[in-house]
């Protein structure tokens, strides 16, 4: 089996929070050897050769994104996604079960987990739909699904709301021992809304949701978590007040855990004063206030993960009134150096961000990956930190070009990508 | 054409907002001069210019009044109303603006349901845009409109207390009037139940009142907004006759303002809902009628300084 040896390089590992230079050798499937620099010498060795700047992290483990295949090909397809992902230095990621048919049915996980798996690429993991049809009314086989395959329960980009539906839900996914990922919004309140509520909105004539509707329903949730014991995880967490619910949570010991998206950390709802349709975001983007909360928890371990909450939106959907166009930005081109601005800003350590986009997502869903270890898969991304660029839609893997960072400045590249051993990038 | 000049840098008229105190005192002043001569103002300032009026909502007096502007101006102007059932057919509001665009319109003046169309558009054509209504956003030729006749009235913006009383949360009218107003140097009040005052809006600038009574007090001009029937059943506020016993306008609650205040509406009313039928009537009083007429000298205001914008940034 080829092996391949990547001499003196800067390991940086936010589970074992190691931050040094290594011999790291791997096959074509897991990590066999880390040890002192330049003490690993066999010229049989394909040797990866990387500049001093350039370090080897953990492959990076997105828990959000949409496919848009099977049901809207046009818009995204499966091969351009997990092209995308391994572009970004993603080797693992979750998508959601809201394509066309919804994946509510263990058919769809086997079908599109093999399609997936064809193309040698990043690991697609699946979400399974909650609710049949995504329309909260009746629980899905929740335990097919999982003999099928998929790694959570979720009603996608709406909530799972009605509460005896969601009592349940919880209750039977601990026989299951699955997430249950939360969306967490109140549909009577956000309905026709194309903003959070705030000064901004008002001088815009925007609709507005008010802030606190995430956290109503994460609190509601919370006590249904604390009664069936049940795991829980709430996706794009973006307030203040939804971050202290989890963190009263965390701290009375339920077994809850949060993401949130780049949007929720660098911009805030003063973008939307343009009505550009590319800040038009699911959950909307909200005050500097929230935002700084949001840094501040990615800082204090509030929040466990960041994901790339991907969304691919076709032109037409976003060439629209602001009030007509579709929510969304595309995310995993811009996910690491997203990332990665909050370590060149002084806001987080370099371990920390690393390990909020891979040993932190890891634990989220239990996944034996995240860290570079003996014996582990080798999923493994090659990044050169100082290259600048600037983001472009267009220029993005993906067949739609809708991304909330256009045009703006980012610093850091992915060398290479490698999953199991393989350079899929 | 005169050399009147606007201090007016734009080929669109989006809003009021960022528009300077010199900018407005210039229309307003025009305005009040095409006023005078309306029995003969009939001038070349458009001719051989395409206007094209471009209603996704009814309205009567806005469309008909940029139109009288238009012809009055010797513009050729065509009218497209295009009713809520038409645009669900499918054809989006760019491919609707670029089928006209192609048309080479010189204006094209835009009412629209959603808020930020007017500047959506304006990316999209090349000829000038006129906001005149996005959904709860700007209705800039509204509230100058509202201003010239306060001044043509013989009364000063600078120092004015204003209270605008009724639906501030859905109203474009009251978003162009409070960034007028108050870039004018008026003390504004908003007065409305709190279902119908959107937050934060103390942070542009005004004054908020839940009780009629304190609002008008002291009041030179009540501004009355109107409501709509469907927010008043149940949802937003609870009743008409609710509504009406807390917040409708009449001779008797006219006395906490000021002596020989005014009121003013700007159209379509709801008798006996916002405004008491009588106080309507009363011209020594309502504004109502001054507005619809200065509404049009307004508009040739705003169409001669675009077209003076035109001339100046597309040489």
């Amino acid at each position: 089996m080829k092996k391949t040896l990547f001499q003196n390089i800067r390991i940086i590992d936010g589970n074992l929070n190691i931050d040094s230079n290594k011999d790291l050798l791997i096959n074509e499937n897991s990590i066999l050897e880390i040890s002192e620099p330049f003490s690993i010498k066999n010229p049989d060795y394909e040797l990866i050769k990387t500049s001093e700047a350039s370090f080897i992290i953990p492959g990076i483990i997105d828990l959000r994104v949409e496919s848009r295949d099977p049901g809207l090909s046009h818009t995204d397809n499966l091969e351009t996604l997990l092209k995308s992902a391994a572009k970004s230095g993603v080797t693992t990621m979750a998508c959601l079960p809201n394509t066309k048919p919804v994946i509510d049915d263990p058919s769809m996980v086997e079908s599109l987990s093999l399609r997936a798996q064809n193309f040698n690429l990043t690991k697609l993991l699946i979400y399974g739909a909650a609710s049949i049809g995504l329309n909260d009314e009746k629980m899905s086989e929740l335990g097919l699904l999982k003999q099928a395959g998929v790694v959570g329960f979720t009603n996608a980009n709406k909530p799972i709301y009605n509460p005896l539906l969601m009592k349940r839900i919880l209750s039977y996914s601990t026989m299951l021992d699955l997430p249950v990922i939360q969306h967490a919004d109140i549909p009577e309140l956000s309905m026709d809304t194309e903003a959070t509520e705030s000064e901004n909105s008002t001088r815009l004539g925007l609709r507005g949701v008010p802030s606190i509707t995430e956290a109503m329903l994460i609190e509601r949730d919370l006590h249904l978590v604390k009664l069936t014991n049940s795991r829980y995880h709430v996706s794009h967490v973006s307030t203040k007040e939804g971050l202290q619910a989890i963190e009263r949570a965390k701290n009375d010991g339920l077994k809850v855990t949060c993401d949130t998206s780049p949007p929720y950390f660098i911009l805030n709802d003063l973008s939307l004063s343009n009505y550009d349709t590319r800040y038009k975001l699911s959950p909307p983007l909200r005050s500097d206030e929230d935002r700084k909360f949001v840094e501040q928890s990615l800082k204090n371990g509030i929040i466990d993960a960041i994901s790339s909450d991907h969304s691919p939106q076709n032109r037409d959907s976003k060439l629209l009134p602001f009030a007509q166009a579709k929510p969304g930005s595309l995310g995993l081109e811009t996910l690491f150096s997203t990332t990665l601005s909050l370590v060149n800003s002084d806001k987080l350590p370099i371990e920390k961000a690393i390990h909020l986009i891979t040993s932190g997502p890891a634990k989220v869903l239990n996944l034996n990956l995240g860290t570079i270890s003996k014996g582990r898969p080798a999923d493994l991304t090659v990044i050169d930190p100082d290259k600048s660029w600037i983001v472009k839609g267009e220029s993005m893997n993906s067949l739609s070009s809708n991304t909330c960072f256009e045009k703006m400045p980012m610093q850091g590249i992915i060398l290479s990508c490698w999953k199991n051993g393989r350079k899929i990038f | 054409m005169d050399n009147f000049n606007y201090y007016f840098d734009n080929i669109h008229l989006l809003g009021i907002q960022g528009m300077n105190k010199k900018t407005i005192q210039s229309i307003l002043e025009r305005a009040q001069y095409f006023n005078q001569k309306k029995k003969n103002r009939k001038n070349k300032i458009l001719k051989d210019n395409l206007v094209i009026n471009l209603f996704f909502e009814n309205s009567t007096r806005t469309k008909a009044s940029f139109e009288i502007a238009a012809k009055s101006m010797s513009a050729d102007i065509l009218n497209i109303s295009v009713s809520s059932s038409s645009i669900k057919k499918g054809e989006t509001l760019i491919d609707t603006a670029a089928t006209l665009n192609a048309m080479h319109p010189d204006f094209l003046i835009l009412r629209h349901p959603n808020s930020g169309a007017a500047e959506m558009l304006s990316k999209h054509v090349e000829c000038s845009i006129i906001n005149a209504g996005d959904g709860r956003h700007e209705h800039p030729t509204q509230a100058l409109l509202d201003a010239a006749v306060i001044k043509e009235e013989g009364i000063n913006l600078e120092g004015l207390k204003i209270a605008i009383c009724g639906d501030i949360l859905n109203s474009r009218v009251a978003r162009s009037n409070i960034y007028l107003l108050t870039t004018m140097g008026a003390q504004v009040s908003v007065i409305g139940p709190p279902t119908l005052i959107p937050k934060d809006i103390e942070r542009m600038g005004v004054k908020v009142f839940f009780d009629l009574d304190s609002g008008l007090k002291s009041s030179d001009i009540i501004m009355i907004l109107r409501l709509q029937n469907e927010r008043m059943d149940g949802s937003e506020t609870p009743s008409k006759r609710e509504y009406y016993s807390f917040f409708g306008i009449n001779e008797n609650n006219l006395k906490l303002a000021k002596k020989n205040a005014l009121v003013m509406h700007p159209g379509p009313m709801n008798r006996g809902v916002e405004i008491a039928s009588l106080l309507a009537d009363n011209n020594e009083i309502s504004l109502v009628k001054k507005q619809v007429e200065m509404g049009v000298s307004v508009r040739i205001a705003c169409l001669e300084m675009l077209k003076l914008s035109r001339n100046k940034l597309l040489k």
